[in-house]
């Protein structure tokens, strides 16, 4: 059964085969249950360049800790079976994950999600409804600093 | 040879009769389901075939788009209006642009005229969305309309459309319909602006009693500081119990220090519930001075009002768990001491 959807719409970058592992330092795991908002996302992050894989829940997202790392994560807060604080916790904790940087989709105004997940070592966040070009924006930022 | 009574006969015709008609429930109940998991499976996939055209027309402004078909209608204004509303900036523009191009209005504006209350409401917040002038008075008539959720939808829409000239309409809607959620009023008073709560305000001196009341209960929900203003005159000549206690909840929300004088005058109201609401008041906008004001109100003689004013006490960050412990110990009155128990324990403190 798969578990992930795997979006990758008009790669501008290399795109080599169908193993996620091949996508070098483009390729982003993003955590959202809504799929709509998870459609939109793809969308902008492929438009972009991105090979993005889908985590639809928490679960999901916390069983792909056990595969190799992406370049980078966006994770949202409110999810089916773990929040993003836990799986953000769990991140930080897993041996290859723990220096991934993790952009958190909030909802907007909320304070006491935000001071959690920078406590938790969330690296940046992006209030929903968000600007595409604004999270396309962060995560470039995020994924210079890394190199 | 013996004849089988009739009432075997009868019991026998009404066991087939009931049998038929228990088989005739089930055979409806399947198609109903059959129906009801084709209508699902059909918007499932106008849903994900229409998905990625919006998406892809954002970038291709020239591309010309396929008419939306009228059983694909539904999904495809709720995947239009999700999408609108998951995004913000110039994203919003080319959804717009995208709707127009696909001639989403025109299919917003005949469901509108002739939809049942569910097509209605999705248009009207589509229409909202879509920001459309010519919309207007279908949109004011829907405003109008009986439906609570509907007519606030359709108001909020308008408000969209056109903020500035909604202000009127909606303060008028907004002062006659006591159906209206006050979930369903936040948002139309935070997109109208601060002009809206204004406009209500302006009515509050005219307005009958129990309006009176409820436009002061709408102005919690405004959240809009230029009200206080009103708020305190209404309170200044206020004598009615509710509107006062709906004034001191105003006050209240908004936490100006200099709304505490005034509340202290209302901590000896012969209305317990106005008591209850100045305690509460002077929690959030006491100093150490009201420290013996609520203590004396510990032993007022109502259970509602010892309990807010031994909250209020727990709430001043000037006054130590410590210190309100040996205010509980030494207090004369076993009620009081109980109220002040319960505070501190509720607040983690005993």
């Amino acid at each position: 059964m798969r578990r992930y959807r795997e979006c990758r719409p008009r790669p501008k970058t290399d795109t080599k085969g169908d193993d996620t592992d091949t996508y070098g330092p483009n390729r982003l795991l993003v955590v959202e249950d809504d799929p709509v908002l998870a459609g939109m996302i793809s969308f902008v992050l492929g438009r972009e360049g991105f090979a993005v894989d889908f985590a639809p829940d928490g679960r999901a997202a916390l069983s792909r800790l056990d595969g190799p790392p992406p370049s980078l994560v966006v994770l949202d807060i409110m999810l089916p079976h773990a929040s993003g604080h836990e799986i953000l916790e769990r991140v930080r904790m897993t041996p290859g994950w723990a220096h991934v940087p993790v952009v958190m989709l909030t909802a907007k105004n909320d304070v006491t999600d935000v001071t959690r997940a920078f406590g938790a070592g969330a690296d940046d966040y992006v209030e929903k409804p968000f600007t595409p070009e604004e999270l396309v924006a962060r995560i470039r930022r995020l994924l210079r600093a890394r190199v | 040879m013996t004849s089988t009574p009739i009432s075997v006969h009868f019991a026998f015709l009404a066991a087939i009769a009931a049998g038929m008609l228990a088989g005739l429930l089930l055979i409806v109940a399947a198609v109903l389901r059959l129906l009801l998991v084709r209508r699902e499976r059909s918007a499932a996939r106008s849903s994900a075939r229409w998905h990625m055209l919006l998406l892809e027309a954002v970038d291709r402004p020239l591309r010309p788009m396929p008419r939306v078909g009228r059983r694909e209608a539904v999904p495809v204004l709720i995947l239009w209006n999700r999408l609108y509303e998951s995004v913000r900036g110039p994203m919003q523009e080319k959804l717009r642009n995208v709707a127009r191009r696909t001639e989403l209005d025109v299919l917003v504006a005949g469901m509108l005229r002739r939809g049942d209350r569910t097509h209605r409401l999705i248009a009207v917040t589509t229409a909202g969305n879509l920001g459309i002038p010519g919309m207007w008075d279908q949109l004011l008539s829907t405003a109008q309309s009986s439906s609570p959720t509907l007519s606030a939808s359709a108001a909020r829409a308008l408000v969209r459309v056109d903020r500035v000239r909604a202000v009127t309409v909606v303060a008028e809607l907004l002062a006659n319909r006591a159906d209206w959620h006050p979930a369903r009023v936040g948002p139309i008073f935070s997109e109208a602006g601060p002009e809206l709560a204004l406009a209500l305000a302006e009515r509050l001196p005219s307005a009958h009693h129990a309006d009176q009341v409820r436009l002061i209960r709408l102005f919690e929900t405004a959240k809009c500081r230029d009200v206080l203003p009103a708020v305190r005159h209404q309170l200044d000549t206020a004598e009615d119990g509710d509107v006062i206690a709906a004034c001191l909840r105003v006050l209240s929300e908004f936490r100006d220090p200099r709304d505490a004088w005034v509340v202290r005058r209302f901590l000896s109201h012969e209305a317990s519930f106005v008591r209850v609401q100045a305690a509460a008041a002077l929690g959030k906008l006491g100093v150490r001075s009201d420290e013996h004001r609520l203590i004396n109100l510990l032993t007022d003689p109502e259970w509602w009002v010892r309990y807010r004013a031994a909250q209020a006490l727990v709430s001043f960050p000037f006054l130590s768990a410590d210190h309100l412990r040996s205010v509980c110990t030494g207090h004369h009155d076993r009620y009081a001491r109980d109220a002040l128990r319960q505070a501190l324990a509720e607040a983690g403190a005993q």
